[in-house]
């Protein structure tokens, strides 16, 4: 029940921050925040009912951010339709991944799952068609007709930057700080920003 | 209400998270799968004698997990874009936040998750620039070892 009124607050903070502050940074961390901390539930399913600590649940976000960029960027296929076909097709890697670690338990189960987040850090900044360590572009807006495109750009371009070595100075809005390296790799994904979903 | 500019992609995470808690939460609750699954949770030794498949519960539940992380991989990728280094703190991160809800609440898990996330976030913003990710691993390892009965991990301490 306890658990229940987390999730609960964790709502109703949620539909407050996203109404009032959601065109602002705070906004925009708590809504990374919050798809990440979704995950982090799901990790704690996995842990808490199936006693096995397992450590590949970022490998299937990458899954469903990829393949969702892939299908969008290579075949041009909306968003709104790629992501059925990932979402099958991660559940179907996810069985056939799961029927091989899941034999394993305990340590050998732990640190078997804690070399896939490596192997595919390794492989997805390697792949030149998959972006390198740039990443792959943007996929556009899941919504139809969303007009949330610039605020997207400039959350791409501060996630960039935090990557290329210069930390955030969030004082300053994001997507409206001066040039750099930052700024020239979000107006290269963001040039590839489509508004087909 | 036309000066309620709504962030579209904030309701549509918003919106997924509700969708998904309430699903699980309704299969734990009134399903016969999801007491089994609740059932190798508790105690995996008494759910075996009483005839569950703990593997296959395993199987499911690695599935799932994994479904919904490439779920929220998608939302999130509109929004924030996705580099081979988004996901990489979140195995260390996250397994912390999932200790802090005892591994079986998992909505204690994501308000665990969420606090560490914005603490992380604002840390790197507002207050220590270069150190923020510093400063919450501190934060988090004094937490684990200040408390860490609360945490989860009362089981890992001895004496």
């Amino acid at each position: 029940m306890r658990s229940i009124r987390s999730a609960g607050l964790v709502v109703v903070v949620g539909v407050v921050v996203v109404l009032v502050f959601g065109q602002q940074y705070v906004g925009s961390v708590f809504v990374l925040a919050l798809s990440y901390g979704i995950v982090t539930a799901g990790m704690a399913v996995q842990i808490g009912f199936s006693q096995q600590v397992v450590f590949s649940q970022c490998v299937f976000m990458a899954f469903g951010a990829y393949g969702v960029a892939m299908l969008n960027t290579h075949f041009s296929m909306p968003s709104l339709l790629a992501t059925p076909v990932v979402m099958v097709a991660s559940g179907l890697a996810a069985l056939l991944l799961g029927s091989i670690v899941t034999r394993a338990s305990g340590l050998a189960l732990a640190v078997a799952t804690l070399m896939l987040p490596l192997i595919a850090t390794g492989y997805i900044s390697s792949a030149g068609y998959l972006g390198g360590s740039v990443g792959a572009p943007l996929t556009g807006n899941l919504w139809p007709g969303s007009d949330t495109g610039q605020a997207d750009r400039g959350r791409a371009e501060t996630v960039l930057r935090r990557h290329e070595g210069g930390r955030l100075h969030q004082r300053e809005p994001a997507g409206q700080q001066p040039g750099g390296l930052g700024r020239q790799a979000g107006d290269q994904l963001g040039g590839d920003q489509r508004g087909d979903a | 209400l036309s000066s309620l500019h709504l962030e579209r992609a904030g309701v549509l995470v918003l919106a997924c998270a509700v969708i998904c808690g309430t699903m699980f939460w309704l299969y734990i609750r009134y399903t016969l799968g999801g007491k089994a699954m609740e059932a190798c949770g508790e105690n995996p030794f008494g759910a075996r004698i009483a005839g569950i498949d703990i593997r296959r519960y395993r199987r499911i539940i690695f599935t799932g997990t994994a479904v919904l992380a490439a779920v929220f991989g998608i939302i999130e990728s509109p929004i924030t874009g996705y580099t081979y280094l988004s996901g990489a703190t979140i195995s260390l991160t996250g397994f912390i936040a999932a200790a802090y809800g005892g591994f079986r609440k998992p909505g204690r898990a994501l308000l665990a998750g969420l606090v560490i996330g914005m603490v992380e976030a604002l840390l790197g913003g507002y207050v220590v620039a270069e150190y923020g990710d510093t400063v919450l691993y501190a934060i988090l390892a004094a937490l684990v070892l200040g408390w860490p009965r609360a945490l989860g991990f009362g089981s890992a301490v001895s004496g």
